[in-house]
């Protein structure tokens, strides 16, 4: 992954986020076959080494209106007195995941021109 | 690590929901990752909760409750979306196929009023209800609510006017009237009061209200109340063809018979004449119900279907006076046909619903086709 970004302990701006979250989502539940909440929230942590914090404000409406949609869904355990609800993709949610990952390749790619970035100086990550 | 309890649930369940979480499904994940937050916390916890809260705090700007109206907010306007899109949709291909219905029309091509009638249905049931329902989402306020809801009824009672009135369904005068009296008297004083609570709409108001209203007074300075030109002489052009073209089969008539002095032509020769005779009087009688009612005649007024029998009652006269000129041409035709007259088009059509125009037309053809067979008769 290339980070145009030097300062290791960044945080991206929601605003990035906002708009790449249900790429995020689906992909990772593609890749872990079903994962609740926190978890999500935890991985994504780990992977980009605390620079993408979801706000649970963000994920919980998203992951709800997925599973409306159809893209997601969901099953449920019993702990004790909580529920915790697991979600997994659904056929259209892998759909919609190669789609949205392409789409979002592509809008790097774009961005690289359009911004005139030289990938050479990028740091790799 | 820290393990919570069944009373920590029930009293972090409560505020969750004190706090303004009504969805039962939104409730449990919040507080499933609160609970997971807590007890995979590094720091030790001191108070409950004081940890919850601050725990909770990061959910949330505000409100906890914003977590609801933005799940809310995320799944309806998917919906929201979706019905945008389709309403351009439907509205681009209503206008569209009218557009296009209107040119058929006008190059003659077949097709021409199927498209019409899709392109106004589509306009009136689908594009102006969803154009409706998109504009309530918008959360309308009082007076706006109701010119919302009056403009959407005048729109489609105006759009499916114009579809009877083409397709000569009943009701379309009322429906037409109904809809430009109520956008001149009810939509468009509501609108400019409701504009006058603020000044920069003003303007635009009194422009709209302005628009609604010439445009209605030149829809109704279309209305035609003399019968027009074009009308006047059209029937009567087709008179002059029909008047010749008999002319002409008269002469063609005699030409035949004329050489035929036996008793049988001049006997064809008689009932030609009556058939000839009672052709020309019925359509004298089209012509002038035409004159006299200015354009408004209609031929089904006169008459009524009766499926029962195939010639006689294929036509009622309801008014026998005004309508004596069609059983004569019917009588004359029988003298001809007598039994054998099942397969002629006379037989076979029916005037129901046909202009008076294409009648002057069928009645010539009904004589010609009867001039034929008396020939060929032996």
């Amino acid at each position: 992954m290339f980070v145009a970004v030097k300062t290791k302990t960044m945080l991206y701006s929601s605003e990035l986020i906002k708009g790449t979250l249900r790429t995020i989502i689906l992909k990772l539940l593609c890749d872990q076959q079903k994962m609740y909440g926190y978890e999500i929230t935890q991985k994504v942590k780990d992977l980009t080494k605390n620079r993408i914090q979801l706000t649970e404000g963000a994920l919980y409406p998203t992951l709800h209106a997925m599973e409306n949609e159809g893209l997601l869904t969901t099953e449920v355990e019993y702990i004790g007195k909580r529920v915790r609800k697991y979600y997994s993709v659904s056929k259209n949610g892998k759909e919609k995941a190669s789609e949205k990952i392409n789409e979002f390749a592509q809008f790097m790619e774009t961005m690289r021109v359009l911004l005139n970035l030289d990938l050479n100086t990028l740091k790799v990550q | 690590m820290y393990r919570v309890s069944n009373e920590q649930i029930d009293y972090m369940l409560q505020q969750i929901t004190d706090q303004g979480i009504s969805d039962e499904g939104l409730r449990d994940s919040i507080l499933d990752h609160v609970c997971c937050l807590i007890e995979n916390s590094k720091e030790p916890i001191a108070d409950f909760e004081i940890c919850f809260q601050s725990y909770l705090k990061k959910f949330y700007q505000n409100k906890l409750e914003e977590i609801e109206v933005e799940t809310h907010l995320l799944i309806t306007f998917k919906h929201y979306y979706q019905m945008k899109k389709f309403m351009l949709l439907s509205g681009i291909a209503g206008a569209g196929m009218l557009v296009f219905g209107n040119i058929f029309k006008f190059m003659h091509w077949p097709g021409a009023s199927i498209f019409i009638l899709l392109g106004i249905l589509l306009l009136s049931l689908l594009f102006i209800p969803l154009l409706f329902f998109i504009k309530l989402k918008e959360n309308p306020m009082g007076t706006q609510r109701w010119l919302l809801g009056i403009g959407t009824i005048l729109a489609v009672s105006f759009c499916l006017s114009v579809l009877f009135k083409i397709m000569h369904w009943p009701f379309a005068n009322i429906l037409g009237n109904i809809s430009t009296f109520g956008a001149i008297l009810v939509f468009a004083p509501l609108y400019l009061v409701n504009s006058f609570k603020s000044k920069d709409q003003q303007t635009n108001a009194i422009i709209t209200v302005v628009l609604i209203v010439a445009a209605a007074g030149m829809l109704y300075s279309l209305t035609a109340t003399r019968l027009s030109h074009s009308l006047q002489v059209s029937p009567w052009l087709v008179m002059q063809q029909n008047e010749k073209s008999t002319a002409q089969f008269k002469d063609y008539c005699n030409h035949i018979f004329g050489s035929d002095s036996s008793e049988i032509g001049k006997q064809k020769m008689a009932k030609y004449y009556v058939l000839n005779q009672s052709a020309v009087a019925l359509k004298n009688y089209l012509y002038q119900s035409i004159a006299n009612t200015e354009g408004t005649f209609q031929v089904e007024t006169l008459f009524e279907k009766n499926p029962n029998d195939l010639v006689t009652s294929k036509l009622m006269p309801t008014d026998q006076t005004q309508a004596k000129e069609l059983v004569t041409f019917e009588q004359s035709l029988n003298q001809i046909y007598g039994n054998n007259n099942k397969n002629t088009t006379w037989a076979k059509t029916t005037l129901f619903g046909m202009r008076n125009s294409d009648i002057f037309m069928l009645i010539n053809d009904i004589e010609k086709e009867a001039l034929v067979y008396l020939m060929e008769e032996k």
